[in-house]
């Protein structure tokens, strides 16, 4: 149980919107809501405050725009995971996975019968 | 389209929380990620979505803009929190511990949406008529004027306390006097409106005009901003005919061409050279003319019994204005001693400021501030109650807490940052708001306030909005916050029942009366206002304001220079106007009602011993015939002019009741008296007219002597003339009228009487209708408190109301019970606001007009009203609590 220092739910949901594309805040923003069921709304302040911490932690970085990226109203800075970043991301997932597995042990979640 | 540029551009303000470093580097992109949030919102759930987007939007910018601000030292350590971060919170360091109360503070706040939307928004209100009240009051009050060293400017009046006469102006030859005699005084302003025929563009233009003596701009600290001042010896026949421009006038005829300086305008028929301009930024603290002109007049000829004039004088270096008062009404007493004519009069000087201001604004803003100041409070009030109430549904869990070692301080500290947040969000909201709210009463000014003013939200204006959120967060916050941590062992011990109740009913009794107190002063206050500006709009004025069109005409001199030529041009243009359909009546003076340029002067009654109290002041109206048909005068008895009243016929006059009463006996009788003045001036008095409102309706009559026109020489008259139906309709053959007479004479100021009655009381009627406001205002928030205190000392009594019941009380008692207790806190918070209310009656008896500040009308109302609101607010909360299932009640003990 060393690895239990868990992700703050807004750093998951950002570590993963991004786990596997680069994607630029608003992108970020709209995955989460979509994701979660309207449930986790990143406000603009939230958002880019999640953004700027993430990137001192080093857990994800800004990158080059994609070629085909629309320029509306400026451009615009796209994000990609690091490596730490995915580590930090596996990790959570792993932590959470294990939380389900004890649950589903106890016959708790799955089907109800 | 256009609807995303203004969401940005209200978005983009209120990015202004977060720290430029942020703002540059993200700025844009919120605005982007905020935009899409939107769209998604308003097409998920339309405006109620827009709206709850807004709100979380504000707290997101307020909340993480301000902690980002104070914490790039804790925003570094962010990375190592991550992964150092096991649990023992943010480290010692206050920033970090102010950080985590905010977001805790945050997170319990929008747990509980409506709790906190109510909160915000009553704060908000307080907050905003605060800062919109203020806005104006700065203008007003605090900004000091346009001038150099303005605290030594002061306003030089003529008074005549035997006659109660006060504030009048002054006669320029004393006043030159004064400034010339007086070693107090550094240097003194003479200075009287005028009016120039402005020809040699397209029509003719009437400019209005101000002939200053020449140390005029010097006086103020000011010099033109192109050119020069005038000079000294710029005055006297030939020597005058130079002008300075305001930066309006300069722009419209001259659209701003620096050529302009230097060139001639034809002004009378009289060639005059433009010396010098003014800067846009210069305003006159008086009115708003177009041109400035050096006056002269010779001190040996001037007529010392005239009052006209206006003067200003700054006060030597280091002089105080009570020495400047002293010295200057000694010399005011050998002008007494010298002169006949200024027999009982004597000179006022007032701080310069303060005389623009006038005792109706300033004494308005005290009145407005202390009902803006009651508003918020009341707002606080009930926010403390809601608070109260919540934070007695979480006794439990802050009683866990403070028993566990969170200790009190750190939890008062953590319930008093969500007060804080409250008062943040209600105060910037509040801010925003007054806005439009400052820009709303701004509007409502009337046009007739001196354009000295400025009004607009500055550092002041910021640092006391600043100050009021600060301090309306401590007033709301720590009292439920010191009641909801005190007694612990308790709330524990009695399970979380009943901990804070006691001292609470305590607390939301109080809150009760002050409440209520607060309401009946600003009901008060408000009803005798809209009293009085009601009473102002339907008072007799003396003349009927329906359906008049004025005018002013000025005869250039070099075209009529004899009293002849005037008089024939005059008699044309009055038979023309008649003559035109859809005008009844017309005729000219040199002043018609509510315009005030009537003159001062002194006279004596033939047959009156002059001793008896020396002179007899009037306001001298010059009026042609017709003029009093025009404007529907009444006639007390005699008769009115007629053309008969010609300058070679005896001199007549009309007085006004006011005239009877003050300076004829009972016996005599008016229509045979003579007036004399002067030294061979006589009239006798042929009507008596009911008193007319000549200056402000604020003001009671003052004596008027009127005398036909035609044996009076004056070049500048207002035309009057009474019309079918509405005025402005028949203005373009009014205009054809005249100008068939001589097409190089301009017609100026065009109004309608209605409109000149609606300027005199605008001043009063924006007051009355923001004491209107507040006055719904308190009663709304009285209402929601004493529900509030009601609904939440009932529900604390739940289990108690539970036993009464089940041992068989009716729930008929209970209601009485609830009722009676609230009822009693209602009476004394009615009594204590009657007599508040009355304290302050008094202290707006300058902008009360024809209402008693004790109208018992107004405050039988207030307390029936109240009484009816407050049986409302009772009724319901112990109606509910009546309700109660007693099994259930008692079950949950």
């Amino acid at each position: 149980m060393a690895r239990y220092s868990r992700l703050k739910p807004h750093w998951f949901h950002v570590l993963l919107a991004i786990a596997d594309r680069e994607l630029h805040g608003t992108a970020i923003m709209e995955e989460v809501l979509e994701r979660t069921d309207h449930e986790l709304r990143l406000w603009p302040g939230k958002l880019y405050g999640t953004l700027r911490d993430l990137a001192d932690a080093d857990l994800i970085v800004e990158v080059d725009a994609p070629e085909d990226a629309p320029t509306e109203g400026g451009k615009r800075r796209f994000y990609g995971i690091t490596r730490a970043g995915r580590l930090a991301l596996h990790g959570e997932v792993e932590r959470l996975a294990s939380l389900v597995r004890v649950a589903r042990a106890r016959d708790v979640g799955g089907d109800i019968v | 389209m256009r609807r995303d540029l203004r969401t940005r551009s209200v978005y983009r303000a209120l990015l202004r929380a977060y720290p430029l470093s942020h703002r540059n580097r993200y700025g844009t992109e919120m605005e982007d990620a905020f935009i899409a949030l939107l769209r998604m919102d308003r097409e998920r759930a339309g405006v109620l979505g827009a709206a709850r987007c807004w709100m979380g939007a504000i707290v997101d910018a307020v909340v993480r803009g301000l902690a980002l601000r104070g914490t790039s030292i804790i925003r570094s350590g962010a990375a190592s929190r991550y992964y150092a971060n096991n649990g023992r919170g943010g480290g010692g360091d206050m920033m970090g511990t102010i950080v985590s109360d905010a977001r805790f503070a945050l997170r319990a706040l929008s747990r509980r949406p409506a709790f906190a939307l109510t909160a915000i928004l009553t704060i908000a209100i307080g907050i905003g008529a605060n800062a919109a009240v203020f806005t104006v009051v700065n203008g007003f009050l605090f900004t000091p004027l346009p001038y150099e060293d303005p605290d030594e400017l002061v306003a030089v009046w003529a008074a005549n306390p035997a006659l109660g006469w006060s504030n009048t102006d002054v006669n320029h030859a004393d006043a030159w006097d004064l400034g010339d005699r007086s070693s107090t005084v550094e240097d003194l302003t003479v200075f009287n409106d005028d009016g120039f025929n402005l020809t040699g563009g397209d029509a003719p233009e009437l400019v209005p005009a101000v002939r200053v003596t020449p140390n005029f701009l010097s006086v103020l600290g000011l010099q033109p901003l192109l050119g020069r001042d005038f000079r000294p010896d710029e005055i006297g026949e030939g020597r005058d005919r130079v002008a300075i421009l305001t930066d309006g006038f300069w722009q419209r005829r001259f659209a701003r061409d620096r050529s302009a300086l230097g060139s001639t305008l034809m002004l009378d028929g009289e060639p005059v050279v433009v010396i010098g301009i003014m800067a846009p930024d210069f305003l006159f603290h008086d009115d708003r003319p177009d041109v400035f002109r050096p006056w002269h007049f010779e001190m040996a000829t001037v007529a010392r019994g005239g009052h006209s004039a206006n003067a200003v004088a700054r006060l030597a270096d280091g002089v105080g204005i009570d020495a400047a008062r002293e010295e200057l009404e000694a010399i005011a007493s050998d002008l007494e001693a010298a002169y006949e004519e200024n027999d009982g009069w004597t000179i006022e000087i007032v701080p310069l400021h303060e005389d623009v201001v006038g005792e109706v604004a300033s004494q308005a803003s005290i009145v407005l501030m202390a009902a803006v100041g009651f508003i918020l409070l009341m707002a606080c009030v009930n926010v403390a109650n809601l608070l109260l109430a919540r934070a007695s549904g979480r006794s439990r869990e802050i009683a866990v807490r403070v028993v566990l070692g969170a200790g009190r301080t750190r939890v008062v500290r953590q319930l008093l940052t969500e007060s804080s947040m409250i008062a943040l969000v209600g105060g910037l909201l509040g801010l925003a708001a007054a806005v439009w709210g400052y820009r709303a009463i701004v509007a409502g000014l009337p046009t007739t306030l001196p354009p000295v003013f400025q009004f607009g939200m500055d550092v002041r204006v910021l640092g006391f909005t600043a100050a009021i959120t600060v301090g309306a967060a401590l007033v709301f916050g720590l009292v439920p916050a010191l009641k909801a941590t005190g007694d612990q062992a308790g709330t524990l011990r009695e399970g979380g029942r009943s901990g804070t109740s006691r001292g609470a009913s305590r607390f939301g009794a109080t809150l009760v009366i002050l409440q209520t107190a607060m309401a009946v002063v600003l009901l008060v206050g408000g009803g005798l206002l809209m009293k009085s500006v009601s009473g102002m709009r339907s008072q007799d004025f003396g003349f009927v304001a329906e359906n008049v069109l004025t005018a002013r005409v000025a005869l250039p001199e070099a075209e009529y220079a004899t009293k002849e030529d005037s008089d024939a041009y005059w008699r044309d243009v009055t038979e023309r106007l008649r003559a035109l359909p859809g005008i009844v009546g017309a005729g000219t003076t040199q002043s018609h009602p509510l315009m005030g340029s009537n003159w001062g002067r002194t006279v004596r009654i033939a047959g009156q011993d002059m001793a008896e109290d020396q002179t007899r002041t009037v306001r001298l109206t010059l009026a042609s015939p017709g003029l009093f048909e025009a404007l529907r005068f009444g006639m007390v008895q005699g008769r009115t002019f007629t053309e008969a009243d010609g300058p070679d016929a005896p001199n007549v006059a009309i007085v006004n009741e006011a005239f009877v009463q003050r300076y004829l006996g009972h016996d005599d009788e008016p229509l045979e008296t003579t007036i004399l003045s002067g030294h061979d001036w006589s009239t006798e008095i042929v009507g008596v007219v009911h008193d007319v409102v000549e200056r402000g309706i604020d003001r009671s009559p003052e004596p008027s002597l009127y005398v036909p026109i035609a044996q009076s020489d004056i070049r500048m008259r207002s035309l009057v003339m009474r019309t079918v139906g509405d005025p402005t309709t028949v203005l373009p053959s009014v205009q054809a009228a005249v100008w068939s007479v001589d097409a190089d004479i301009p017609i100026s100021n065009v109004q309608t009487m209605e409109s000149l009655v609606e300027d005199r009381v605008g001043g009063f009627a924006i007051i009355g209708t923001l004491m209107g406001v507040f006055a719904v205002l308190s009663l709304i928030l009285g209402a929601v408190g004493i529900y509030g205190v009601t609904a939440y000392a009932a529900g604390q009594r739940r289990s108690e109301i539970g036993v009464r019941l089940a041992m068989g009380a009716e729930r008929s008692d209970v209601v009485r019970m609830v009722v009676r207790e609230g009822a009693r806190r209602t009476l004394v918070g009615l009594a204590i606001g009657l007599g508040m209310a009355a304290f302050m009656g008094g202290a707006m008896s300058s902008i009360l007009i024809g209402v008693s500040p004790r109208d018992p009308l107004t405050f039988g109302t207030v307390v029936l009203v109240l009484t009816a609101v407050s049986f409302l607010g009772l009724y319901v909360p112990a109606r509910r609590a009546a309700q109660v299932d007693p099994v259930r009640a008692l079950a949950a003990e």
